[in-house]
């Protein structure tokens, strides 16, 4: 989708999500809100993002709420609205806030929510909401107390004041604090090394640790144990001992989604294949009657003579017209003649569209048959092709499919 | 008892894309000048064939009365006929009929096309059917437009005889320098055997210079009993054959709009069954040989329907085409030249009308009024067109 307050990129594992309202200081509307709940859901689903980075352009990381919209905002509207640190809370992947510039009031929770904080040396904290009349809305007052204590966090929301990078790291808010010019290069550095872990044991290790969080020391050791046990099934997790044995640095390759907390406890279940119904593009032409897909064609009775697809009628002059029984043709063939055509008739649908072959296929009915071919490599007339089902285009949950020849293994 | 039938009068509007103008103007157009050149008024002619068009047509597909409407309603029969891009030559053959049975002694043929540009698209269904519509079936199943039929036609040759990339080039650039010469042709370009070969592949082997166009354009004949003609023209051309044929059971041909056909193993008939069969009708109706033609204008909707059909109508061997054309005895002042007029390659295919086209060019080079592409000596010619689903006409003309 297109972003307008915020700007969102994908590069080697790492989403960045950049508030861009330098000249509103970043401040949170609702727009900026549905935007970056958008990003997240992306980072989210897309199984190459394995760390997502939040930061703000200009002087401000997010220097709160937009002051127009609160002025507006009504007590069902302040209830319902999106609570952005809830949303990076329940991100199953590792989130880097790197702090910029001011992060204060809304600003100041979606950074308490990231699991790691870096700020600059010119970055300021706060929570100011008691200055407008109002309290913080966003977790500040869950999320500060248990991370710098009540008391101190008591006397951040009384009084509105906002503290340095400095102070900031002393009351153990931030991670670090770095020299602003150097504040890129360290995320980076965090976040890379982050994503060169395996992403399943990530996941789990953050799960446990907000989870915990908010149970109590039993519970929390018990979630711990599950976890634990569900870690040891991982392919992830073979790899990294493997390669610790055999003393050299492992290659994870995550998992599919689908594996981790909403899965079964226990053994890992790899989630089933996103089945799409296949709808044929036409009816009658297919059939899998006999468990494999078959072309449909009708045979004379009387001359044996084939038509593809199936008619009421035998072609043969001489024959009684109607004495036709629908079969179903055999799935081999040998490849007659072929093209490749570099274009798309506009009835014709393939998505995403490419070059393809159409090929004549002789069948041992003694018919060729016209077809798309599944490559457009190493063809050559006389080669053995296999019938296949292949689809052509998406529509809703279902795919549209297609008759297709493709060359059998070891054929030339 | 028939009569012998003679043209007295043609008329071509020049072949391009004439988004202004629809087909009535067109067909108008050719109308007209084949009356002043048969130096004969509207009312006097006595019959009309026209050839339905695909594309853009009048509601019911009638566009012979299109053109009655337009030149002036006398009441004479009008008929409407249609077989793919062998259109026009059925039109000329009911005026033929009508005047060699004495039904009337002044009849016109008549073709207009708009084509909708780019490749032919679906054809919309016009009656619903239960059955399998092929024409949009074979697009949206397969995704096969016209030339890849003739892409697989081509390539099974290319096994079995040989014929080469250079020589499916050479076909274009004959009659691109044949269509440079011809003010009708909508191309003038004169491209060279290496430009050929240089344009992008569209329908493996075949390329983007070597499949037809898509045209507009009309032309019309004005035909009357021969023995009639000289009060017309001092150059009456005599119609020695008109045929028709379709295909036949077991012609192993690729042919559009198929999604299966018969094995080569298993032929019972001929490639192209309804072109040689419609030729070998025409030369039985003419008495001739194809010893006996001068000139040839044939469908060369690719280069491969170059070679194929000057094969079928001169019934040689698989192969001797491509000789033919290396040897340049199809070029004009070669031993038979193919396309003077410059064929398909230069005009495009005007799917209703381009017979009757070949009908002009013939009559033209016959009169000895082809100018600058003028075949030395041409006495007789032969025209043929072949139209998708296994039609297929031909024409014998010669001097009188």
């Amino acid at each position: 989708m297109a972003y307008k307050n915020l700007i969102f990129e994908k590069k080697d594992g790492i989403a960045t999500i950049t508030m861009n309202r330098p000249e509103a200081l970043n401040a949170l509307n609702m727009e900026t809100r549905m935007e970056f709940m958008n990003a997240i859901a992306d980072a989210r689903d897309d199984d190459d993002v394995k760390v997502v980075v939040i930061q703000g352009s200009g002087r401000a990381f997010v220097a709160g709420s937009d002051i127009r919209e609160i002025k507006e905002t009504s007590m069902l509207q302040a209830r319902a609205l999106p609570r952005l640190g809830e949303v990076v809370e329940n991100l199953d992947k590792p989130v880097i806030a790197s702090v910029n510039g001011f992060a204060l009031g809304g600003g100041c929770e979606i950074a308490m929510a990231c699991d790691i904080i870096i700020a600059s040396d010119v970055s300021k904290f706060g929570q100011p909401e008691i200055n407008l009349g109002l309290i913080p809305g966003g977790g500040g007052t869950q999320r500060l107390p248990s991370i710098v204590g009540p008391h101190k966090a008591k006397e951040l929301i009384f009084t509105g004041d906002q503290i340095d990078a400095k102070e900031a790291e002393r009351i153990g808010l931030v991670n670090r604090v770095v020299p602003a010019a150097e504040l890129d290069a360290t995320v980076k550095e965090i976040a890379e090394k982050i994503a060169s872990k395996s992403t399943v044991a990530v996941k789990l290790a953050k799960a446990s640790i907000n989870r915990g969080l908010r149970m109590n020391l039993d519970a929390g050791l018990s979630y711990e144990k599950e976890l634990y046990g569900l870690v040891q099934t991982s392919p992830d997790k073979a790899e990294g001992i493997a390669a610790f044995l055999e003393k050299r640095k492992p290659v994870f390759k995550g998992m599919p989604s689908g594996f981790g907390l909403t899965t079964t406890w226990g053994a890992y279940v790899p989630p089933a294949a996103k089945e799409k119904k296949q709808i044929p593009i036409e009816e009658g032409l297919l059939s899998w009657a006999s468990g494999e897909p078959r072309l449909v064609a009708s045979k004379c009775k009387a001359c044996g003579t084939y038509s593809f697809p199936a008619s009421y009628t035998c072609p043969n002059p001489e024959c009684n017209t109607k004495d036709v029984e629908q079969v179903a043709l055999s799935r081999r063939g040998k490849l007659s003649s072929y093209t490749i055509q570099h274009y798309a008739p506009p009835i014709f649908r393939m998505e995403p569209f490419r070059p393809f072959a159409i090929g004549l296929v002789e069948l041992p009915e003694g018919i060729n048959v016209l077809s798309i071919l599944t490559t457009t490599e190493n063809l050559k007339v006389g080669m053995d092709l296999e019938m296949v089902v292949r689809p052509l285009y998406s529509e809703g949950d279902s795919e549209v499919v297609t008759w297709m020849f493709k060359p059998l293994e070891g054929s030339n | 008892m028939s009569r012998e039938v003679a043209i007295v009068g043609i008329g071509m509007h020049p072949w391009g894309v004439f988004p202004e103008q629809d087909f009535g103007e067109l067909a108008v157009d050719a109308v007209v000048k084949a009356l002043a050149d048969a130096k004969i008024s509207w009312t006097q002619i006595e019959a009309m064939a026209a050839g339905i068009h695909g594309w853009s047509g009048s509601p019911g597909l009638i566009p012979g009365n299109v053109v009655a409407n337009a030149l002036g309603e006398t009441g004479i029969p009008v008929i409407n006929v249609y077989a793919a891009c062998a259109t026009s030559v059925s039109a000329l053959r009911q005026a033929y009929q009508m005047v060699s049975f004495g039904m009337c002694d002044m009849a016109i043929a008549v073709g207009a096309e708009k084509t909708p540009g780019g490749f032919f698209p679906a054809i919309p269904r016009l009656a619903e059917s239960k059955k399998f519509d092929y024409w949009a079936l074979r697009f949206k199943a397969v995704g096969a437009t016209n030339p890849v039929y003739w892409a697989l036609d081509c390539r099974r040759r290319m096994e079995r005889v040989g014929t080469t990339e250079q020589v499916l080039a050479l076909a274009k650039a004959k009659n691109s320098k044949n269509g440079a010469l011809n003010p009708n042709a909508r191309f003038k370009k004169v491209f060279s055997v290496e430009d050929v070969l240089k344009s992008p592949l569209v329908v493996d082997p075949l390329r983007l210079l070597e499949i037809a166009a898509t045209s507009d354009g009309a032309a019309a004949v004005i035909v009357c009993p021969l023995e009639k003609a000289k009060q017309f023209t001092d150059r009456p051309i005599k119609i020695d054959a008109c045929s028709i044929a379709t295909g036949q059971f077991g012609d192993p041909t690729c042919r559009i709009p198929i999604l299966s056909n018969v094995a080569e193993s298993k032929a019972k008939a001929p490639l192209i069954s309804e072109s040689v069969r419609a030729v070998s009708l025409a030369y039985k109706q003419a008495g001739m040989t194809p010893e006996d033609i001068d000139l040839i204008e044939l469908p060369d909707n690719s280069s491969w329907h170059e070679l194929v059909y000057t094969e079928c109508i001169l019934k040689l061997q698989e192969g001797e085409a491509d000789r033919m054309l290396e040897k340049h005895e199809t070029d004009i002042g070669g031993r038979i030249p193919v396309c003077p007029s410059g064929g398909i390659a230069s005009f495009g295919e005007a799917v209703s009308t381009q017979g009757l086209a070949q009908v002009c060019e013939l009559v033209w080079q016959l009169r000895g009024q082809a100018g600058p592409r003028q075949v030395e000596n041409a006495k007789i010619g032969l025209g043929q067109v072949y139209g998708a689903q296994g039609n297929n006409s031909a024409v014998i003309l010669s001097k009188v």
